[in-house]
Parts: structure tokens; sequence; C-alpha cells
């Protein structure tokens, strides 16, 4: 039984009186511990598909309209009611800062940990977590005080803390160096083992190479190819790019 | 070729309202066609360098000198032909209007009118391709609101173009554009500042790096 499933997805929206189409025909099926990497030009449909799977888009924007279906874990994406929280799906958006409810960094992280009750629990994940991100001054700071580097970092980090069983993460390493780079990865290595299914979206194929299975490229809001990581060659890239240059290496 | 130029800021001191210094005695001068790098860890504090070397930071302590004048003391019209910022995040410099409006906002503020527009982003034009004027700027993926905000600082010809992490959210070919285009400023005697966490963007050019720590700027190699 797949845990993601899109069939037939197209996605319309709805400006200034008229339709326009911006997803074509996508289906694609992800497996427990599978890696999906969501790929494609600037202005593709990238983030769009993002929205789709985890329902914000129709449910919350509701200027689009979705035909198809989606189900997640078999429930109807798409149906009346859905809610992602419900279903243990993450969505990390691009922009960091539009995750954040405006407290400062202690009380955004306690939000994250709300569904712990056991005080002693709660304090000690806190702790570690804390240390992981290396952000122990900065726990009274506003959130707006942070660097983007750290405000990205801090939202991934809260990702996993809810044991979600879909994480959706949109270009999560824009803002990060390299330490955290390294960090994340190996957060998501855990996860993919845990059997939790990962879709990021990324410009940067080559950073996800050892820990993604499958490669989905958008190109105009329509599927270029779907394909096995190991099938992922550089002429392939510079196609979906439309990279006239052949000395440009991108994997 | 533009004219030459002197731009030298020494001891800058910054810190927010929270925690530490972040900027402690800065000094750095820029000279026309330079490509400086400035690398430093998330939180180093190389936004807040930016903005402080672009004048839209007042520093604590210290003084930017510009061609014999100091830096604070120019008007905004006299300074964004010399030093222009395009943002980390393109949504805190974008409206949300036209992008024609949102390419035009710099320049009338620099005393052009409409006509001089085009002129203004025909080479940035010739590399990413036109944009579509009419469009509203907040239906632009993340990737384009990106380049469209560095058009609109391009636009105002600025002498140091100030670039913060200017290929995050681009792809691969955007990337190869923007680099494309740089080397095209520099070449007319512009210099540009940048910093990036992708190891291979502007990585062939000549460049001269520094590293942001503890609030200390200190030239690599």
């Amino acid at each position: 039984m797949p845990v993601v499933q899109l069939s037939n997805l197209f996605v319309h929206v709805n400006s200034s009186g008229c339709h326009t189409p911006i997803i074509h025909d996508v289906s694609f099926t992800l497996e427990t511990g599978e890696v999906l990497l969501l790929i494609g030009a600037n202005g593709a449909g990238k983030s769009t598909i993002m929205y789709s799977i985890c329902g914000v888009i129709p449910h919350a924007l509701e200027t689009y309209k979705v035909e198809g279906k989606i189900s997640i874990q078999n429930k109807d994406v798409l149906a009346k009611g859905f809610s992602p929280s419900n279903e243990q799906i993450c969505f990390i958006t691009q922009n960091p800062e539009s995750q954040f409810l405006g407290l400062n960094v202690s009380q955004e992280i306690d939000l994250c940990l709300s569904h712990i009750t056991d005080l002693e629990m709660f304090v000690e994940i806190k702790k570690n977590l804390i240390k992981e991100i290396g952000l122990e001054k900065h726990m009274l700071y506003p959130t707006t005080e942070l660097s983007m580097g750290q405000k990205q970092k801090l939202v991934l980090s809260t990702a996993f803390l809810k044991q979600p069983k879909v994480v959706l993460l949109d270009e999560p390493t824009s803002f990060l160096d390299e330490s955290m780079i390294k960090w994340l990865l190996q957060k998501l290595q855990t996860e993919k083992e845990k059997g939790v299914v990962i879709i990021i979206s990324t410009h940067n194929v080559a950073l996800f190479n050892e820990l993604a299975t499958k490669v989905l490229a958008i190109k105009k809001g329509r599927i270029f190819f779907n394909n096995d990581i190991s099938e992922i060659t550089n002429d392939k890239l510079l196609e979906l790019y439309e990279i006239e240059d052949k000395t440009v290496t991108i994997v | 070729m533009g004219q030459e130029f002197n731009y030298s800021a020494s001891d800058i001191k910054y810190k927010y309202s929270y925690g530490d210094w972040v900027l402690r005695d800065v000094c750095l001068n820029i000279k026309p066609c330079e490509l400086i790098k400035i690398n430093g860890k998330n939180g180093s504090g190389k936004t807040t360098l930016f903005l402080a070397l672009s004048g839209l930071l007042k520093y604590k302590s210290g003084n930017i000198v510009l061609n014999d004048s100091s830096l604070l003391s120019m008007n905004f019209s006299e300074r964004s032909s010399y030093i222009g910022v395009a943002f980390q995040n393109p949504s805190y410099q974008l409206f949300g209007t036209s992008i024609k409006d949102e390419l035009l906002f710099g320049i009338k503020n620099q005393g052009y009118s409409e006509q001089d527009l085009g002129i203004r982003i025909r080479i940035f034009e010739e590399h990413f391709g036109q944009f579509d004027y009419e469009r509203n700027s907040s239906e632009l993926s993340f990737g384009w609101k990106k380049i469209l905000s560095i058009a609109c600082i391009y636009a105002m010809n600025p002498r140091i173009l100030i670039l913060d992490e200017p290929e995050v959210g681009l792809d691969p070919l955007s990337i190869y554009k923007l680099e494309k285009l740089i080397v095209n400023y520099l070449s007319n005697g512009n210099s540009v500042v940048f910093s990036s966490h992708q190891k291979k963007f502007l990585n062939s050019i000549k460049n001269t790096s520094y590293t942001l720590n503890n609030g200390i700027l200190n030239i690599e190699g």
C-alpha cells in the first residue's frame, strides 16, 4: 500500500477571473521509507505540488482549483475536512519566516512539543534540540532577531518532533551553512530508516544523492521525467534546465 | 568604464538590542572591478554587515567614506548610484505591485522616468529574458522573486552591488546566467560584494575572500 499517491493531478489558479492551468496530469506513488526529490526550473510548479500534497491547496488557498486524486495513508486529501496534522504530515515551506507565530525561540519550540505531557521528557527533548541546533544563547530572542539561516534551522529542527509519517521540505537547505546541511542530511537519514516518507524540493540534486530514492522532474507543470536516483545523469539535468553549455556540471 | 571611486569602511561596530556585538571594528576597502566574498556561518553577521556597508543600518560607531563624503550624510539618490543591496529574502524588497512598478520604484527615486527603464535593465534582460511587466510580483515563485529583486537593484546601476546569498532559490540555469551577468557587471568597472553557502557559486572568478567570525572580519589566504 503506497503512503503517498497522486493520480492525474491538475491544478488551476484563478487570477482576475480566468483559470490558468499550472499543473498538468502529475501522478506518482511513494512507499514507506522512500525519499523523493522534486526538481525543475524556477516557476515550474514544485511548490504548487507541495502545497497540494498536504492539502493547503485547495483547502486554505481558495483561488486554486484541483482535479485528480491525492491520498496519504489511504485518506483523501481533497475531501472536505481533511487535516494534515491528523495524518501526521509535516510541511516546511520555502520561507522559514512564514512558519513562526511571532514568539521567542523558546516559545516556538514549546508549541511544537505541546503533545508531550510528561514534564521531564519535555525538558529533556527541548534541551537536546537546542543543543543540536546551537541556539543555546538565543532562547529568549524573538525569532525576528535571528538570521535567515538560524530561522531555517529552527524550523527544520522542529519538523520531526511530532513523529510525522510524511515530511515535505521545500528547498530546505537554501539558507543553511555547511555544518547545518550535514546535520539535516543525518537527521533525514534517520527518519528515512524509520520509514518516514520524505519529499524534498531542491535545485541541488548532488546534495541528496545518497539519501534520495527517486527523482521527479517538473517542466512547465508537467512531468519531464520520473526516475530512480541512480538513473539521473548530468545530461538529463542539462536538458531539464535547458542549459546549452555542456561543460556545466550539476550532479 | 565607470569613473573611479573610493570606498572605505573603518571600525564599524554594531549590536542589536539582544545579544553581543555583531560587528566589532570591521574595516573594508572596496576597489573598482573587485569581487568580494564574505564567508561566515549561519548567524555570524553577514547580513548585518551588508546592511551597514550600504548605509541602511546606522552603525553605532566607525565611519564609511565614499569619495571623501560620509556615506550616512548622503541622500538616497546620491547613495544609490554608488551602492545597492539585494536582500536575502526578496519578500522584504518587493511591494506586491506589478513587475514594472517594482522595477521603476528605485530608478524613479533616483530621478529617472519610465522611459529610462528599458535601457537600465537591457543587459539584465539579455541574460534572464524579458519580464512580463504587467504581472503582479506576488504571483511569482520564490526563485523568480529573487531574480526580480536583484533586477530592481541592478536597474539603479550602483557602482557597488551587494548580493546577500543571491543564488538561493535559483535553478542551475539561472545561477549560470547570474554568474555571467556578474562578470559583465565587473567588467564595466563596478564591484560586487556577495555571500553564499554554495562553494561553487562564482568560484571560478578571481575574488577577495573574507571571513566574518565573532564580529571580526578577516581577509583569507
